[in-house]
């Protein structure tokens, strides 16, 4: 992994973006939005736990094929889809692909960590950022929704582009996974700041990829991040709830 | 629909004309207390063998390709239906090979009806893409919430054992269960172009190149992850188990397919309660 070749340079087009939306994503995907994302590993304790993940470089190379062939690609997709239902104020397609969403989990704790995070970041957006009209909120009362599908949901809501959705959902899920390997392995901080920057043209490439994806394009790989977060369930010091 | 995902052409290229097409139905139905066949239906090069079996409740069929192998833009589509209260069992011959094919995938489609406290064990022997192999499968399950299904689908990627690498492949496998009309669970697997460097990646197969995915849905499926999980974290391969949306799922990797096999058949035969492999897979 070559460290520091990778710049901000690698921008694809110009994003035009509002404040209010900057404003927005920055709030509702930072490590402070109370969803919990701190808690969540995605299978990774137990990946340095049985010594597959050791160092930064080993934790770029775990996170690069669970951005690229796992839970980030599939997400991304999903929320592509979920967001463009949602703007179509299309609630029957929106909760068909949270239930694929959902079903599509590949352990407990992966079904976990898509429906808390869910739940947790409806319950902070709807008192402190509602909104009018498409798509219609209450679809999801009493229900469990992934979380892609509500941030998808809240930022068509609020007339956000696709795009800087999109990466900064990505961007969310990436570092959230950095912080954790800081945690676990452990890394000092500036080789976790050498890794966000090292994935941000992986990040670009799979919300490029995702944004011409079509439902029929998901799919994985990434069979042993999967078979990781099965062995979590019952690792015996942990401190990450998946 | 049948040729739906090839683009038509007025001259015939080569591999319109090898193409292979097999379709099998096959119904069965509980008749005098025991499973028996209510209906067989075969076409092409699918056909289906259902020997005698003795001293079971069982239906056993077994299924077979006699185009040996698959290449581009052939198709095979099963059915299979279990009325109230069967119980059937579908193994494969042999090993399923996928071919070099010049640019348009094989096609495997399977759909499996399972009605009320039906059973259905799908067990198909390991799917094999050689270099240049491209194949998409697809499995839809309907079935009654108390029914039972036990679904199997081993792939190797590549010839290990004469040291073939994939510089080029595709493989799609798409699951889908649906359990008293609600989708519970889905699958997505994608392996597409470069197989060998993917296949190398450490968070998709760390260089192994035998892979199963094992799914049980049954009313008691919960009951067998203890003893699953121990099965698996006593064997030499990577595995782990979980239950998730109502059933119990399974991935297994190894480095080639014998020693797939010496994971996935203690723990195909946990999940059927301890009874033997059918007689295809001990071969």
């Amino acid at each position: 992994m070559s460290m520091g070749l990778n710049t901000a340079t690698t921008t694809h087009m110009t994003i035009h973006m509002d404040e209010a939306a900057l404003y927005r994503l920055i709030t509702w995907l930072s490590p402070g939005f109370p969803v919990g994302a701190y808690a969540y590993s995605h299978g990774l304790e137990w990946a340095v736990e049985d010594g597959a993940v050791r160092d930064r470089d080993a934790l770029g190379l775990w996170l690069e094929d669970v951005l690229q062939h796992g839970g980030g690609r599939s997400d991304a997709i999903l929320f592509h889809h979920a967001w463009a239902a949602a703007r179509n104020g299309d609630s029957a397609e929106l909760t068909d692909i949270n239930d694929l969403a959902i079903a599509l989990a590949p352990s407990r704790e992966r079904r976990l960590e898509f429906v808390d995070q869910g739940r947790a970041f409806l319950i902070a957006i709807k008192p402190t950022w509602p909104w009018d009209g498409a798509p219609d909120i209450s679809v999801f009362e009493g229900k469990t929704i992934a979380y892609p599908i509500a941030v998808a949901m809240a930022t068509a809501g609020h007339g956000i582009d696709l795009r800087p959705a999109l990466g900064a959902y990505l961007h969310g899920f990436a570092a959230n996974l950095v912080s954790a390997g800081v945690r676990l392995i452990p890394l000092g901080q500036t080789e976790g700041q050498q890794l966000i920057a090292h994935l941000e043209p992986v990040i670009h490439s799979v919300t490029q990829d995702a944004l011409t994806a079509t439902l029929d394009d998901l799919g994985g790989a990434a069979f042993l991040a999967d078979i990781a977060s099965m062995r979590h369930e019952t690792q015996y010091t942990r401190l990450f709830r998946t | 629909m049948f040729n739906g995902a090839l683009p038509s052409s007025p001259t015939s290229s080569p591999e319109d004309l090898q193409r292979a097409r097999g379709r099998a139905r096959l119904s069965v139905a509980v008749v005098n207390g025991k499973t028996r066949l209510r209906e067989l239906y075969q076409d092409g090069c699918a056909k289906l063998r259902c020997p005698k079996s003795y001293g079971t409740n069982t239906f056993e069929a077994v299924l077979l390709n006699t185009a040996g192998g698959l290449t581009g833009s052939d198709r095979i589509e099963t059915e299979i239906h279990a009325a109230p209260g069967s119980a059937v069992t579908i193994a494969s011959q042999t090993c399923e090979r996928i071919y070099r094919s010049l640019g348009t995938a094989a096609h495997v489609e399977t759909n499996i009806t399972i009605a009320k406290g039906a059973r259905v064990e799908w067990l198909p022997q390991e799917t094999i893409l050689f270099d240049g192999g491209m194949v998409r499968r697809r499995l839809r399950v309907d079935m009654a919430e108390d029914a039972t299904l036990l679904a199997v689908e081993p792939v190797v990627f590549g010839r290990v054992a004469s040291g073939e690498t994939l510089d080029h492949g595709l493989f799609r496998d798409s699951w889908r269960i649906v359990r008293n009309d609600r989708l519970t669970f889905a699958d997505e697997t994608r392996l597409e172009g470069p197989l060998d460097a993917l296949t190398k990646c450490p968070g998709v197969l760390g260089g192994a190149k035998a892979l199963a995915t094992v799914l049980l849905a049954a009313p008691e499926a919960e009951q067998f992850i203890e003893p699953a999980r121990q099965l698996l974290n006593a064997s030499p391969n990577i595995g782990g188990v979980s239950f998730v949306n109502d059933v119990l799922i399974s991935r297994l990797i190894a480095p080639d397919s014998q020693q797939l096999r010496a994971s996935l058949i203690p723990l195909i035969t946990l999940l059927r309660s301890g009874r033997d492999m059918p007689r295809a897979w001990q071969i």
